[in-house]
């Protein structure tokens, strides 16, 4: 494989499952503040 | 207008709503149709325009979509009745009829993955494994043909097998729904949801091992800047972001219908956009590099590459499967995913049709029951010829960008500044004004992306464009998809009154 397309996989992946990724972890983020609210 | 009538069910989390869409939006435009498309548009360039075609066009329609059920609290005719007007009930109604239509084709897919996960349970892969490649796709060949192609020969008889295999879906679908909301439609998506990624995930290591198989990463993510001034990059992009995603299909209103009260819409949207394009990414992943790897020479890699879903699935990656070590093991473990993907859209086809259904009034059972029997009844025409099946992707396939239109329209029509502070913005996780405003830029894309089809789909039939029977030759023209979509807006527009009469029953969401 070229460096080239490894460069590209690993940048289109990143954006790809990281936008993913990060949108759930942000989910979990507000998913806990809620709790910790109701449970005031 | 009468007063809504309210009954209840809902998701138990956010995360089994989350599960839900995400197995609605992911399915065999994943699985099949994404590594296809990523071949024959030569790769990085065209994955980076469907990124692009996911942010504008996926993500302000899942929104809207998404506002249109929880707002209402009804599914797509009575969205658009308690939105825009009485005698706006046929647009809704006409969105959710598309669907149902797809629904009808979508299990006879769901029938076929069924069977060879059955064939290959049973060794059908040894059998494949002890002949030379180029004789073992002669036999796949054989086999897809007798199982799912009889009545396109030369009087030929209709496909009983697929026929049998494609109600055995119906009927596991229908059950899914009868359970309800949280006992079948929520327990089932969680399980099957994780199962596609870690499946995909499995495969992507083990392919990736494959000697050969860096040919595939090598062609998935090269990226040719000249690739972007090619028009067609984009338009295949903007469709496999609307076809994949499931935005602008009406799915989505459905189950927010049973979202809690404070549910974010554009974070939600956002997630599950992204999370399809990682499944279909995954599914690249693996489906190019086998491909490369397991076919005999680059030509043939190509060839199979072009082969379209069914050949590139049942017949090729069936046969390369079987000529390696542990194949019986890939086979089995990606006809799971394909079978995970497409049941979890398809219980979501079933819920949007009996979803309509209650909120004229019948339970969850009939509504369920009525459903699966107009699949059975519809889809068994698709299952028995082929030509039939591949009429009606192409007429509701394309429906679907009239269905995003239609959305778009009650948006506008409502108020595009007026949804986002009554709906989008009050219960917004991240707030991000200019991803949901790109949905005023839908009809310029519908016109391109629609006009394209149409355009396209008259350039293969020069001089008989307009024709539209029989149907079983006629499968792509203009005229038959103009034939079927204006039957069905006639119908449902002299019904308009009769379903806006009987659209009185909302779902009711506990604080």
């Amino acid at each position: 494989m070229s460096t080239n397309a490894i460069i590209n996989l690993v940048i289109l992946s990143l954006i790809c499952h990281g936008c993913f990724v990060g949108a759930i972890r942000v989910m979990m983020k507000v998913e806990d503040k809620k709790r910790a609210k109701t449970s005031k | 207008m009468a007063e809504i009538k309210q009954s209840s069910d809902q998701f138990t989390s956010r995360w089994g709503l989350l599960c839900t869409v995400l197995g609605m939006a992911v399915g065999t435009g994943n699985i099949w149709r994404f590594p296809r498309e990523v071949a024959a548009m030569r790769g990085g360039a065209f994955i980076i325009a469907t990124f692009i075609a996911i942010i504008i066009w996926a993500v302000p329609l899942i929104t809207a979509e998404s506002i249109f059920g929880k707002k209402t609290r009804m599914a797509n005719a009575g969205a658009f009745k308690v939105l825009l007007g009485d005698k706006f009930t046929w647009v809704g109604a006409f969105c959710g009829m598309c669907c149902i239509m797809i629904g009808a084709y979508y299990g006879v897919v769901l029938g076929w993955v069924m069977r060879y996960l059955y064939l290959i349970a049973t060794g059908f892969l040894s059998q494949l494994s002890a002949l030379p490649v180029s004789e073992g796709v002669e036999l796949t060949t054989q086999t897809w043909n007798d199982f799912a192609m009889t009545a396109t020969a030369e009087n030929g008889a209709p496909s009983w097998g697929a026929v049998f295999w494609f109600w055995a879906a119906a009927i596991i679908a229908g059950l899914i729904i009868w359970r309800g909301v949280q006992g079948g439609v929520e327990k089932a998506n969680k399980i099957m949801i994780p199962a596609v990624f870690i499946l995909l995930i499995i495969l992507v290591v083990r392919v990736a091992m494959l000697p050969g198989a860096g040919a595939g990463f090598e062609y998935m993510f090269h990226v040719n800047v000249n690739d972007f001034a090619d028009p067609n990059v984009w338009l295949h992009a903007f469709t496999q972001a609307a076809w994949s995603t499931g935005a602008g299909w009406g799915m989505f209103h459905v189950f927010f219908v049973y979202s809690a009260k404070d549910e974010d819409v554009q974070l939600n949207a956002f997630t599950v956009a992204f999370g399809d394009t990682s499944a279909a990414m995954l599914a690249g992943m693996v489906v190019l590099p086998a491909v490369y790897a397991l076919a005999p020479d680059p030509e043939t890699a190509v060839k199979i590459m072009g082969s379209g879903n069914n050949g590139l699935t049942f017949i090729n990656l069936t046969n390369l499967f079987a000529h390696t070590s542990g194949g019986t093991i890939l086979a089995a473990f990606f006809f799971l995913a394909l079978f995970s993907a497409a049941l979890s859209s398809l219980i979501a086809m079933v819920e949007l049709g009996c979803r309509n259904l209650m909120d004229m009034g019948f339970s969850r059972a009939r509504g369920t029951l009525y459903t699966t029997l107009f699949f059975i009844v519809v889809g068994s025409f698709s299952a028995a010829h082929n030509n039939i099946f591949e009429n009606q992707d192409m007429v509701w396939g394309v429906g679907l960008l009239i269905v995003g239109l239609f959305y778009w329209f009650g948006v506008w029509k409502y108020g595009t500044e007026k949804l986002w502070k009554e709906d989008v913005d009050p219960c917004s996780d991240i707030h991000v004004k200019w991803m949901w405003t790109c949905i005023n830029l839908f009809p310029i894309l519908f016109v391109a992306v629609f006009g394209w089809w149409v355009w396209q789909a008259a350039t293969w039939y020069p001089g008989e464009w307009y024709k539209f029977w029989p149907i079983t030759k006629y499968v792509y023209t203009p005229g038959v998809m103009i034939f079927e979509w204006v039957l069905v807006l006639v119908i449902l527009y002299l019904l308009n009154n009769a379903m806006a009469k009987r659209l009185v029953h909302a779902n009711k969401i506990e604080d």
